[in-house]
């Protein structure tokens, strides 16, 4: 048995007909109606306010935060927040560059930057999880470890399928996305610049770096960095997978971590350390549009790094525990 | 039979003057598990063309052991090997040539049973679409072959596990408990259908803990208990040796029992201490007397009972079980 693409064959017909990855399409095909149907509300809010000048709204928003920066109730945190805010929303303006032009290209990149360390992880994990729980689970393990094929290559076809699934997602929610949100606000809007580089500093955010790049191309980065983000997930939840032997049991230690990660990152910045966690680093997407990193001295590259380090850990881990471990039931 | 490697067709030929080759053997195989010694010593050679029996009671290791043939489980110390390759060592050698259901075929819900076939024969080389159609045919599953598993009842899943086992043209074929869950028709076509494999020339080791199946299917029985193979021989062998229990039915009884116990060489038994299994308890009558009788005593014992005047209903010799096996062949051995 020398070739490793009949058992990717395999992997990939178990998850399609265990119907895991149609589960994902249906959760797509459900809340991005949703989330466009939301957005076009506040769009139409948003119009009745301050008629067809984006403009007048975008002053107005800069206008609301800098008087709450003059109050004490706001704490500090939220300070910092809202002065990058705001510095980035003057800069727009000063270019004349609308940030918020409608458009189902806008939309996708929105939904996007707020999917990449939550909902695109969980979809991940949909299929991650079970990889091989779900064999021990249904008891097939012990056939698929009985044919003459070494473990290795066994956990190996697993991955490359893996790996394969994480790309069809990430692409399918930015297809469902594009596809959905352009039936109500155009298909329009992929050569709309876009500005990056924003590096936050002391006094705020420096400006020295910014350039304004095409929204495809913005798109094209986030879905890049999404991608890292998505198979460092999931492999990590491949290793549980492999650890434990419920699929359940598996999915809920992805989920607590995941969930925990959110909830440290607005806890943020006092316990420092806790930047080297996978979990508070999966928001690359904000390093593209510039809002600050959760925890002090997180940078891009930062954050690539840790991510790296988990992935190859967990991989390690998987390899070693899977070849060796006794199959007792 | 399909072989393609070199080195076994050399090997078999070396061994052809004597008996026919050895498939499995497994020495001084021995497995830890935390600071228990689930394993303390097995060994054994199954041949090409035998059926091989693993008979012990449940607990006594057979799974353990069934699970370090096929790779799942390490041992901690002896060896296995499988037409000359170590399973340790060279599992994608040595496993080419095992079909085996370990516990329940336990394949895909989701996939119908022709896919569950194609998703096996992927993993090893040489199984074509015809191939799958022949197990198919094999096991007499092709009506039902492209439902799903998740609708076939428990002796088609075992059928297709079969067919699974099969698929590679194996020349060791490992079956554990293969009658469980089998109604009686289906039991005696899972016998039928073993000896015709062995006939072909595969090897088949079966594992059972009831002593009638194995006397009925085996031609070599390994007993196992406590981790350990205690005793190693064909099943004639193993059972003839034994004193046997004859069942008695006179009338009237209390006199016949009482000239039964006057006997030298005779004893009488109560139901307790007879250990006989289910079926065997169950065929007894009221008035049935259960004695230990040496098997040249029994014509004599006859003629002290009629020239007593009582009459003879029935006598019988019960097969042994296993546990009577057991209690004779750890006679007078230190048990752990």
């Amino acid at each position: 048995m020398n070739s490793i693409w009949p058992l990717v064959q395999n992997e990939t017909i178990k998850i399609i007909k265990k119907k895991r990855f149609y589960v994902i399409l249906l959760v797509l095909l459900v809340l991005v109606p949703m989330f466009t149907y939301a957005q076009m509300r506040q769009a139409q809010e948003n119009r009745t306010k301050f008629g067809d000048d984006w403009r007048t709204e975008l002053q107005q928003a800069i206008t609301d935060n800098q008087n709450s920066l003059g109050s004490d109730r706001v704490p500090e945190e939220w300070k910092k927040y809202r002065r990058i805010f705001i510095q980035q929303m003057q800069y727009y303006l000063q270019n004349d560059v609308n940030p918020n032009e409608p458009g189902g290209v806008t939309f996708t990149r929105e939904f996007l930057n707020n999917s990449s360390s939550l909902f695109i992880p969980l979809l991940i994990m949909t299929i991650a999880s079970d990889l091989v729980s779900g064999e021990r689970t249904g008891g097939t393990i012990k056939m698929l470890l009985t044919r003459p094929v070494r473990r290795w290559k066994i956990l190996f076809s697993k991955l490359i399928t893996l790996t394969m699934f994480v790309s069809l997602i990430v692409v399918s929610t930015f297809i469902i996305c594009y596809a959905i949100s352009g039936l109500v606000f155009g298909y329009s809007g992929f050569t709309i610049p876009v500005f990056t580089g924003f590096q936050p500093s002391e006094a705020g955010v420096d400006m020295a770096t910014v350039h304004a790049v095409d929204q495809w191309q913005f798109i094209l980065m986030q879905m890049g960095l999404i991608w890292f983000v998505g198979l460092t997930v999931g492999l990590l939840a491949f290793m549980v997978s492999v650890l434990v032997r419920s699929t359940a049991a598996s999915i809920v230690i992805m989920m607590a971590a995941l969930i925990a990660g959110t909830i440290l990152t607005n806890m943020a910045s006092s316990w420092s350390s806790a930047k080297y966690l996978f979990m508070v680093n999966l928001g690359l997407t904000n390093y593209l549009s510039g809002s600050p990193a959760p925890i002090e001295g997180m940078t891009l590259p930062f954050s690539l790094a840790v991510l790296a380090i988990w992935a190859a850990a967990s991989l390690v881990v998987s390899f070693a525990v899977f070849t060796k471990r006794d199959v007792m039931n | 039979m399909n072989i393609s490697n070199p080195d076994l067709t050399s090997s078999s030929a070396s061994s052809e003057q004597t008996e026919s080759e050895i498939v499995l053997s497994a020495i001084k195989v021995k497995k830890k598990i935390g600071k228990r010694w689930i394993i303390k010593d097995v060994t054994f050679n199954v041949r090409a063309g035998e059926i091989f029996g693993f008979l012990g009671p449940n607990g006594a290791g057979k799974t353990t052991t069934i699970r370090m043939l096929v790779n799942l489980i390490r041992p901690t110390e002896g060896k296995i090997t499988i037409c000359g390759y170590d399973v340790t060592r060279q599992p994608e050698k040595a496993l080419a040539y095992v079909g085996s259901i370990v516990e329940n075929p336990e394949m895909y819900p989701y996939l119908t049973g022709w896919e569950n076939l194609q998703h096996f024969a992927r993993m090893q080389p040489g199984v074509d679409e015809q191939r799958i159609q022949e197990v198919t045919e094999i096991v007499r599953l092709d009506e039902r072959i492209h439902d799903k598993v998740s609708k076939y009842s428990l002796g088609m899943r075992q059928r297709l596990g079969i067919a699974q086992a099969l698929l590679g043209r194996p020349r060791l074929l490992i079956l554990d408990e293969p009658t469980n869950g089998l109604d009686p028709k289906g039991i005696r076509d899972m016998r039928l259908f073993i000896r015709e494999l062995a006939a072909q020339g595969m090897a088949v080791f079966v594992s059972s803990h009831l002593l009638s199946e194995i006397q009925l299917l085996c031609d070599r029985v390994a007993i196992v208990g406590n981790g350990k193979v205690i005793a190693v021989g064909s099943v004639n062998e193993l059972v003839e040796d034994r004193e046997h229990l004859v069942v008695w039915e006179l009338e009237p009884t209390e006199q016949g029992a009482r000239i039964l116990e006057e006997l030298p060489d005779i004893t009488v038994l109560d139901l307790e201490s007879a250990h006989l299994d289910n079926d065997t308890a169950a065929s007894l009558k009221l008035n049935s007397i259960i004695t230990r009788t040496p098997e040249e005593q029994i014509s004599t014992t006859i003629q002290a009972l009629v020239s007593a005047n009582i009459q003879i209903h029935n006598v019988r010799k019960l097969n042994p079980t296993l546990e009577q096996l057991f209690l004779g062949i750890t006679e007078g051995e230190t048990i752990e």
